[in-house]
């Protein structure tokens, strides 16, 4: 696991801003976190940013939209207690290519 | 273990599964597609709220926990490549092997290493083509037999 802050990533296009806009709005849930499923990275999390680690959470945008040929989500890390959100990264998963048949 | 989606809104689940801290009220809506069935690829449970982790109508790389009363199961058989794992603090968990050999696994995962999305990859293509038929239990036990005589 990482040891030092990861700054946010910035959207690149409209699109993705949109998707921004749309997540950071509420329509995001949980990926892992919380008492019953502690984050590998809670321990980061704690120093670098406080809280308990019951309370942090990995969060994603509900929506994911194609763009530019990649399926786009947002993810971030949140404490639920105080609401405070770190770390936000755009994950663009690229369609596999399928080997040619030689 | 396959499960058919009955609902795929925050109205239908029961108080337990209400929790705003993971995104989950009554106004969300899921990308799951009611009637539509998903390979159910983990479950985790804990104090009577069961997770399936499938890869939902929005799947890009990893599976994602969705809440159980929002399906019903169609395929209660389950998976040979799955393990069980009892937590110290009660959580319940069946999955493939590898989550539970690297305690990160998942959280590598679903940040998209590489590695581990290669393996999800290659065991989603294995439970999804998984064979559940099996021969009835009295022509099992004779194959059995017929291969245990000296």
């Amino acid at each position: 696991m990482n040891q030092g802050a990861i700054p946010d990533d910035s959207p690149r296009n409209l699109p993705e801003q949109l998707l921004l806009q749309d997540a950071k709005a509420g329509n995001c849930r949980a990926i892992q976190g919380g008492p019953d499923d502690i984050l590998g990275d809670v321990s980061r999390l704690v120093a670098l940013y406080g809280g308990n680690s019951e309370d942090w959470y990995k969060m994603t945008s509900i929506q994911a939209f194609t763009i530019n040929g990649a399926s786009v989500q947002i993810h971030w890390f949140e404490n639920a207690q105080i609401l405070q959100q770190v770390e936000l990264k755009f994950k663009r998963q690229y369609p596999k290519i399928a080997p040619k048949n030689l | 273990m396959r499960i058919r989606c009955i609902a795929n809104n925050g109205e239908h689940l029961p108080e337990n599964y209400i929790d705003p801290a993971r995104g989950y009220t009554k106004k969300v809506e899921l990308p799951l597609t009611v009637g539509k069935e998903y390979v159910v690829y983990a479950i985790r449970a804990w104090q009577g709220v069961v997770w399936y982790y499938i890869c939902d109508d929005n799947y890009s790389y990893y599976p994602i926990q969705t809440p159980a009363p929002l399906f019903e199961v169609v395929d209660s058989r389950v998976s040979k490549y799955w393990q069980f794992m009892l937590d110290p603090n009660g959580v319940l968990r069946f999955a493939f092997e590898q989550w539970f050999t690297d305690p990160y696994f998942y959280d590598k995962l679903t940040d998209q290493e590489e590695a581990e999305v290669e393996i999800f990859d290659r065991v989603k293509e294995l439970m999804d083509a998984e064979d559940f038929s099996f021969p009835p239990l009295d022509v099992a036990v004779e194959k059995l037999r017929e291969t245990v005589s000296v």
